[in-house]
């Protein structure tokens, strides 16, 4: 490798390319496979056993998606709004910590909201005893419905649209609105008939992560008992034995995550022309006064409440109260197996991927044109269901494992070798890789941005070569950004629970699946300390994300750009 | 009070965060006429002119805007209800708009066939026709500040303000650029007052300048009255090379190191007079008093740096074709009359 690189940098296209192909092929081959599988599969049979099946499937899945997508376009924008063009009391701190739902992961959310406000939980039991009242006697939403997942999901997801309406807020320019007044509008037109229409596009790209994430999701879909389409390729898969289903239903999840990532590589695109004119001084904010102070204050609090202290505080109270008294007949002392196996998986697998991320990153360097298509081909992995890079991985590896089983057995007589591939972690890093190879490469490839090649010019002309460039120089200036690519590997990792479902080796828990079991078992108080070690692990890229928030002043387009990709 | 003023600034002041930027400024513009605020950066122009824009809201004083009181005195009018067109440093152009579209959003509100027609009269004055359906980032420097020129003038305002607008352009559109909106202000018979740091742009587009200094106005005229009776040494240096030379006044003459000059205005004691270097003319002479030191060529004219006998630099422009050589003796005379400095 050390040749390789020696051999082709910096102007090269040979050896190191070939190899960022190799890496390319390696992470795209199970998303491939599956699409010849899909096309050349038994379609009739789909026709009988699914077509009929999956419409309730399909309008569930449209129903969720316009559900969630509405909830976080109005909820995120509206808060993005209020703490950009506004000033009231504790607004810096809202500022920051209306990021922090983030770090809650959508089934941990469900299973805490829904024990809280179900019949028998805590809010309706003290009501009743209040109010001395019985079964029946009054009004109470039921949380086990479509609306309260919808709930649900718009409170953990409404960040993504939070996050990037506020930099697209904090972008505009103070003369753009100025030139309106000076044509006669008035401030909340200016916000109308500009501010809103120049920060769609921004709005739009944390919606469509929005969409992402609600259709990708297993394990808040699946605890509500609500269909969807990447619910069910886990349950074709795995449950029906029907993989020809769950083969088609991944096509089919691909073509909509094909045709996402182009709307969304538009709405970039547009976002970026709309930034062009360098802002000069930026919008002040209107000090709120009288009723709409106290109004902007008690909805962002609101907000804040319901979607992290309340989940968060039950979670800790319920841990309190398991490990002073722990639920008889529920293994627990495997707490510390399983969160070392959730550590050592995120930790390899982010390494891996981001050592892999580094060298297709250097592979593509000198083509900006090559490096955008790598940053869409990586990104399908993410964009489609866990499930579906899961059967994808699983139809790459069965049958190279087959002919390796049998050589052992028939030429060796040995059974030891049987699945050396599938239901190993080996296949589950290969499934992780695949999932997150995009993620990892969007920050390799933006920390190595920054380098400029007339640096690598620079430093060759006084007499450096390509190792003394990528030691002394590239390295101490891409560490923070593949520290920060790092930590979103590892943590996407750790939250994973479809692909790991899938393709873990028989018996191996994470911290994940432990606590989505225990969940949909109803121990929630077990499940309380597995699902907040997840919540204070996915915090630290949240921390990370509040402190490059802030666009600043100098360098208000690279840092805002990075804040966009971060959310991928 | 002159009821015809388009703008009349009395005592206007404005501070930042406790440093003040504008002090005690008053400032009248005609009808018709192009005023440039002209002063180095941090001088405060550009606060002045956003002050009459009603961007921001001065801490004393008061502002007219055709005979109406905008401001000061309880009064304030908001910059939407004040119908002034504004000409941005960084153009302000709307990305999601059209050209027409950037346009016709300033006649918000009218009648759609009446917008259309306006729009269009914009275009076809700023030559921008066959740009209309062109989003801005598809646009010139040169065509954008065109396009914020149109869209500044579109609704007939009595007022345009003009901040910076030339000085991300580069130098040769910014000359054409120049002719163009003069020629397109005259043509509208709109007023203007026109912020910028470049002394060359003001002396070729004011009809009157005015030198801000330290958030203060300090000197207002002609441009040429400005360029020739500056009203303080530090004026003159800003307006262009300037020579300093002492001297003794007795009524209309002054006694120099370059003999006995005349004076621009009658004056008697011990003064101070500037002498711009383009009034001067050297002649080749044995007996001068002057030594060629340096020479500075330009093509067209050159600057010439003479010592007089007593160590005294003085500097000199002449025609580029005259010669002259490095230690040559020189005699100097003085072809216009010259500005005492007072006070």
């Amino acid at each position: 490798m050390g040749v390789m690189l020696r051999r082709s940098f910096p102007p090269g296209i040979t050896s190191l390319s070939i190899l960022a192909a190799g890496i390319l092929a390696l992470a795209l081959l199970p998303l491939g496979v599956l699409v010849v599988h899909a096309v050349v599969s038994d379609w009739p049979r789909w026709e009988n056993n699914g077509l009929t099946g999956l419409l309730p499937t399909l309008s569930n899945t449209l129903v969720l998606v316009v559900g969630v997508a509405t909830g976080t376009l109005v909820l995120g924008t509206l808060l993005a709004w209020l703490v950009t063009h506004f000033e009231f009391p504790m607004r810096r701190w809202f500022d920051r910590l209306l990021f922090l739902p983030l770090a809650v992961p959508g089934f941990i959310m469900g299973f805490v909201y829904v024990a809280l406000f179900e019949y028998a939980g805590p809010v309706q039991t003290t009501l009743r005893s209040w109010f001395g009242w019985e079964r029946g006697d009054y009004f109470f939403p039921d949380i086990a419905t479509p609306f309260g997942l919808i709930l649900v999901l718009t409170l953990v997801l409404y960040p993504y649209v939070y996050l990037l309406a506020r930099a697209a807020f904090l972008e505009q320019a103070s003369s753009t609105y100025e030139a309106a007044y000076t044509m006669g509008y008035s401030r909340l037109q200016a916000t109308f008939r500009l501010g809103l229409p120049l920060a769609l596009p921004q709005i739009l790209t944390g919606l469509l992560l929005v969409v992402f994430e609600t259709i990708t999701d297993y394990g808040t879909v699946s605890y509500f008992s609500y269909p969807t389409l990447s619910e069910r390729i886990i349950v074709s898969w795995n449950s029906s034995f029907d993989p020809t289903t769950a083969v088609q239903l991944s096509l089919l999840m691909m073509g909509i995550a094909l045709f996402l990532l182009a709307v969304e590589s538009r709405m970039r695109a547009r976002a970026r022309f709309y930034q062009s004119a360098r802002a000069g001084r930026r919008l002040n904010r209107v000090e709120l006064r009288g009723a709409g102070r106290w109004l902007a204050v008690g909805f962002c609090a609101l907000i804040l409440l319901a979607a992290f202290v309340l989940p968060v505080s039950q979670l800790v109270i319920w841990a309190i109260s398991e490990i002073r008294q722990p639920t008889v007949g529920v293994l627990q002392e495997t707490f510390l197996a399983y969160t070392a196996n959730s550590f050592v998986l995120a930790a390899v697998a982010a390494g891996l991927i981001l050592v892999l991320a580094m060298l297709l990153a250097y592979g593509s360097r000198a083509a900006a044109s090559q490096r955008s298509w790598i940053r869409r081909l990586t990104s399908v992995g993410y964009a489609v269901p866990g499930a579906v890079v899961a059967v994808g991985v699983l139809v790459v590896v069965n049958p190279i494992d087959a002919p390796i089983t049998d050589f052992f057995t028939d030429h060796l007589s040995w059974n030891g070798a049987a699945y050396l591939l599938t239901g190993t972690t080996l296949a589950l890093m290969y499934g992780y890789l695949v999932r997150f190879l995009g993620v990892g490469y969007k920050s390799a490839e933006s920390s190595l941005e920054q380098i400029s090649p007339s640096i690598d010019s620079a430093a060759k002309l006084s007499g450096a070569g390509a190792w003394r460039i990528i030691w002394r120089i590239h390295a101490p200036l891409v560490r923070t950004g593949l520290a920060v690519g790092m930590i979103l590997v590892f943590v996407d990792v750790m939250k994973e629970l479809p692909a790991t479902l899938l393709l873990r080796p028989f018996g191996m828990d994470t911290l994940a699946l432990r606590t989505y079991f225990l969940s949909v078992e109803g121990w929630h108080r077990t499940a309380a300390i597995p699902a907040l070690t997840i919540v204070l692990i996915g915090l630290l890229p949240v921390l990370i994300l509040m402190r490059v928030g802030e666009p600043s002043f100098g360098s208000r387009r690279g840092r805002s750009s990075r804040t966009g990709d971060e959310v991928v | 009070m002159e009821v015809d003023a388009v703008v009349r600034l009395e005592q206007v002041t404005k501070s930042f965060e406790g440093t003040p930027v504008v002090h005690d400024l008053s400032l009248t513009l005609l009808p018709r006429t192009l005023l440039v605020l002209l002063g180095s950066s941090g001088c405060g122009k550009t606060t002045t002119l956003r002050l009459i824009a009603g961007l921001e809201r001065p801490d004393a004083g008061s502002v007219w805007i055709n005979g109406t009181q905008v401001s000061g005195g309880g009064v304030w009018v908001a910059p939407n209800d004040r119908r002034i067109g504004m000409v941005f440093q960084d153009y302000a152009l709307f990305p999601h708009l059209t050209v027409a579209g950037n346009i016709d959003f300033a006649l918000g509100g009218r009648e759609k066939s009446l917008r259309q027609a306006r729009v269009h009269d914009m275009l076809a004055l700023t030559g921008l026709v066959s740009r209309s359906d062109y989003y801005p980032h598809q646009l010139s420097g040169g065509e954008q500040q065109r396009v914020a020129l149109a869209r500044a003038l579109v609704a007939s305002p009595h007022l345009v303000l003009f901040d910076e607008p030339f000085s991300n352009l580069d130098a040769h559109l910014r000359r054409e650029m120049r002719e163009e909106v003069m020629q397109i202000l005259r043509e509208v018979g709109a007023a203007a007052v026109f912020v910028t740091h470049d002394q060359e742009e003001a002396f070729h587009i004011a009809d009157r300048i005015a030198i801000m200094q330290a958030g203060r106005i300090v000197q207002t005229g002609l441009p040429g009255e400005v360029y020739r009776f500056p009203v303080s040494y530090d004026v003159a240096c800003f307006l262009g090379e300037v020579n300093e030379v002492a001297g003794t006044a007795s009524g209309d003459e002054v006694e120099t190191v370059l003999g006995r000059l005349p004076l621009a205005q009658p004056i008697s004691g011990d003064i101070r007079v500037l002498i711009r270097p383009e009034t001067i003319a050297l002649n080749r002479a044995a007996d001068g008093h002057f030594t060629v030191v340096l020479t500075r060529f330009f093509g067209h004219d050159q600057t010439i740096t003479v010592r007089h006998d007593s160590g005294l630099r003085l500097e000199a422009r002449v025609w580029g074709h005259e010669t002259f050589a490095q230690g040559e003796r020189v005699s100097l005379s003085v072809h216009q009359p010259v500005a005492a400095l007072t006070g």
